[in-house]
């Protein structure tokens, strides 16, 4: 089959259906796969220059959520604070290793390393500019997007919090809400990723 | 009716979802090696399942936080922490940990044995279901790391305290251990085999 005949086939990610997409994804619209059900295409696409920015913002303030406490409270005339990464080397501190790494990839790593990717990616590929190793964040850019966890953690935090409130007093740490903003701009952010647009893209400037 | 790639002799990139033939080794957009189904993919994901659920027994029986006040601790298993906060009335709480950290490593782990029995023995489930239990496996993976979360926060909050004290047990290297199992797990499996089989019995 030619590469002509190819580009109007679309092949579903996830049942490996063959589809015509012959018209394109009109804006607004969702393609689904019709007997997967799963999202082939969104015909709304994301602006590259608009990721930057998303992806900057998100990146600025998760750096803030962990340089400020998410709480602070006093408890029987100690003070005592908690931000995201004090648990984590505490755990690999006592020697559990495993449970460290696994917090602290999921909450601290990935979610930083993401955002930096996205932003490096968005803005070479927004420029026109072919950044080195770009394919390779590319790469690593979608298989992060699994890993970053910052929902659960806030989720986590909640749970904490309530567990936290019969012993004392607590004033949540502006590092909570950081990355409260964090969670909801991440989440459009990620929401807005195709790979193959990024992929396309990356092979006209090549 | 539906036409796989596979039948047309097409493949598609995992990682750029560029569509070719499937005499290419390699995604000539990406670079990486293309093949037209994971390799493997069912015994990889049986190996990580059975492992997941030697793991849950440990995970679940040695205690997962050693809590001390004044200098004598006190071991509890997530089980154990999940009635102490029922007796402390915070049932809610407890209904979110007992769901995160029991409820979902043992659905994960079920769902996918499920559809993987029912893939090798030919068993009656509609292929729509089978997609469907595992994209709900998909999307609640993730949220059992939540009391590892919960445990390294607590950690953090009891750091300088002379009276009560928080810290992990041996239980919590194997609880983190069935959730990254269960995770892996659930990526190894292509969920394209669903349709292949179909494919056979025609």
């Amino acid at each position: 089959m030619k590469s002509s005949e190819l580009s109007k086939l679309s092949i579903c990610p996830s049942c490996d259906l063959l589809v015509d997409t012959h018209a394109h994804c009109r804006a607004g619209k969702v393609l689904i796969c019709p007997r997967c059900k799963h999202t082939l295409a969104r015909g709304n696409r994301a602006r590259f220059s608009s990721q930057f920015a998303l992806a900057l913002t998100c990146l600025i303030m998760v750096s803030l959520a962990n340089t400020y406490p998410l709480l602070s409270f006093t408890f029987l005339g100690i003070p005592s604070s908690a931000n995201i990464l004090r648990g984590t080397v505490l755990l690999l501190e006592h020697g559990y290793y495993l449970v460290g790494f696994a917090v602290v990839i999921a909450s601290f790593i990935a979610p930083i390393l993401l955002f930096s990717l996205i932003c490096y990616t968005s803005l070479s590929l927004s420029k026109g500019w072919k950044a080195p190793g770009l394919a390779t964040a590319l790469h690593f850019q979608d298989d992060l997007i699994h890993w970053s966890m910052i929902e659960v953690y806030i989720v986590s935090f909640l749970v904490a919090l309530v567990k936290l409130v019969e012993y004392a007093d607590i004033d949540l740490g502006y590092g909570l809400w950081c990355i409260c903003i964090t969670l909801l701009l991440s989440t459009r952010l990620i929401q807005r990723i195709e790979p193959a647009e990024y992929w396309e893209r990356y092979v006209h400037i090549r | 009716m539906y036409t796989s790639a596979k039948q047309m002799g097409l493949k598609l990139c995992r990682h750029c979802k560029l569509s070719m033939s499937e005499e290419q080794t390699h995604c000539q957009r990406c670079h990486m090696r293309v093949h037209t189904r994971a390799p493997n993919s069912l015994q990889k994901c049986w190996a990580f399942v059975i492992a997941a659920t030697v793991g849950l027994f440990p995970a679940n029986l040695m205690p997962i936080t050693v809590l001390s006040t004044r200098g004598a601790p006190q071991y509890e298993t997530i089980m154990s922490g999940v009635i102490s906060l029922i007796k402390d009335d915070m049932v809610g709480i407890a209904i979110v940990v007992f769901v995160a950290s029991i409820v979902v490593p043992v659905m994960k782990l079920v769902g996918l044995i499920v559809i993987m029995l029912s893939l090798q023995f030919k068993m009656n489930l509609d292929n729509r279901q089978r997609i469907v239990i595992y994209r709900i496996i998909d999307i609640i993976g993730k949220w059992s790391m939540l009391d590892l979360f919960v445990l390294s926060i607590m950690i953090a909050v009891f750091e300088r305290n002379n009276l009560v004290g928080v810290e992990a047990g041996p239980g919590a290297t194997a609880f983190g251990a069935v959730v990254l199992l269960t995770l892996f797990a659930a990526k190894s499996f292509d969920t394209r085999i669903i349709w292949d089989k179909q494919l056979e019995q025609r």
